[in-house]
């Protein structure tokens, strides 16, 4: 028996469908098919172009996207894959001219509002990330995109207690939201609480596993977590100040006269000898515990 | 209508990059001292294209490495000793360096992006930093000091 053949409206409906589940092999077979048929058709060209981004084959989608705003100038899903695009480039200007021209469109648009904020935060305009993340949170106090670009602005910009809170809030709104929790690992890791960090970043590799990202900073916190690397602990949480406040105190102690004054003259070589030692380790452990623990 | 100016484009001309990674700083501190940490504080700032707001900061803390080195030539017991307080001094500009691109460095970390590769930089601020504070030393002797 042979498939009833699908209309091209119900053919992309089918396609987006499949994409919202991520289930790209079935999503591309179908609207392979639906092309021989409709090859024009601007519902199943954004469906397409989304699977393409998403995929991460922007060459592709930005192929489809020329099509799709030759069809239709305004269309708000090329402009705005588009302004992403660019901005995943690292082409932030023409990103930024896009955004504007959507927003110009679309002013009360809390999301347009949010990826420009990001784009601004990417560019280091603080001030203004600042300001857009504002309004975006005016617009749609309750946008996901919103708060997140919110509280990267507040990771920034504000001290821990204000970020503390945006945090809160996010997870409070979207507990389950990758975005949530990977701002959540972020805050942790800020304070010093990796182990938790750590923990939290092996339950999202497990609902997000092809994410390369989450399972670099799964091995990095694996690693700094590591019981062997307990005597870098000041390295670690302190990082470079931490450092340097134990070259000072190895300075002190051999330079100073205070061995001297405790009658301790004769630690000085057995002290000298174990921050070698100590240098040395920092050095060489950590990328020797990241190749066992890989 | 947008009464709040937000909408004007604000990367129109050359366009921040990253900068140069802490480690950097640290790594220069540790071999020249001040003055290659300030060479390397220009270098960033000129990424993030704001050297003419800091080229006067930066100045003014080559002019107090310069006279430190000057004093510390007078009045220090030994090269070594030299040495540490040079790498001292050096680290607590790195420290200073640091607070002032602070935000960058936080946006870098929160945003995932990448410093870049040091190497090259921090080779031609060692060699800057330490011909700057042989000349001062040489300055220093020639002036019988």
């Amino acid at each position: 028996m042979e498939d009833t053949p699908l209309s091209a409206e119900e053919a992309a409906i089918q396609a987006s469908e499949l994409i919202d589940r991520n289930r790209f092999d079935h999503a591309r077979a179908l609207l392979g098919k639906s092309f021989t048929q409709y090859p024009d058709d601007i519902e199943l060209l954004a469906c397409a172009m989304r699977l393409e981004w998403l995929e991460d084959c922007l060459d592709e989608s930005k192929e489809i996207i020329g099509k799709l705003l030759e069809l239709d100038p305004q269309h708000y899903g090329a402009r705005y894959v588009l302004a992403n695009i660019f901005m995943e480039e690292e082409d932030y200007s023409a990103s930024e001219k896009e955004l504007i021209s959507l927003l110009q469109d679309y002013p009360e648009d809390a999301v347009l509002y949010a990826i420009y904020a990001r784009v601004m935060l990417l560019t280091f305009n603080f001030e203004k990330a600042e300001k857009l993340a504002h309004e975006a949170l005016r617009r749609e106090p309750e946008s996901e995109g919103a708060l997140q670009v919110a509280t990267l602005s507040s990771f920034v910009n504000e001290p821990k207690a204000a970020t503390a809170d945006r945090v809160g809030a996010l997870i409070e709104r979207y507990p389950d939201q990758y975005g949530t929790a990977v701002l959540l690992v972020q805050t942790l890791i800020d304070r010093g609480r990796e182990r938790e960090a750590y923990q939290l970043t092996c339950e999202l590799i497990r609902s997000n596993p092809n994410d390369e990202h989450l399972v670099e900073l799964a091995n990095a916190l694996k690693l700094s977590t590591h019981w062997s690397m307990r005597p870098l602990w000041p390295m670690q949480r302190f990082g470079w100040a931490g450092s340097i406040a134990i070259w000072g105190v190895i300075v002190v102690l051999l330079r100073g006269n205070v061995l001297d004054s405790l009658n301790l003259a004769q630690l000085q070589v057995p002290i000298a000898m174990v921050f070698v030692v100590y240098v040395i380790y920092s050095w060489v452990w950590p990328p020797i515990l990241g190749k066992i623990l890989k | 209508m947008d009464d709040t100016g937000l909408l004007k484009p604000s990367l129109d001309g050359a366009q921040s990059q990253t900068i140069y990674s802490v480690g950097a700083l640290i790594a220069t501190a540790f071999f020249a001292g001040g003055s290659a940490v300030l060479v390397m504080a220009a270098l960033n700032s000129h990424r993030l294209n704001r050297l003419s707001r800091d080229i006067v900061w930066i100045l003014g803390g080559l002019l107090l490495c310069g006279a430190l080195l000057w004093v510390g030539y007078l009045w220090a017991d030994d090269a070594r000793t030299m040495r540490i307080a040079n790498r001292a001094l050096g680290f607590l500009l790195a420290g200073g360096v640091y607070l002032v691109f602070r935000p960058y460095y936080r946006s870098m970390s929160v945003m995932g992006r990448e410093p870049p590769s040091p190497y090259l930089k921090v080779v031609l601020a060692l060699l800057a930093g330490t011909a700057f504070n042989v000349a001062v030393v040489a300055l220093a002797v020639a002036s019988g000091a």
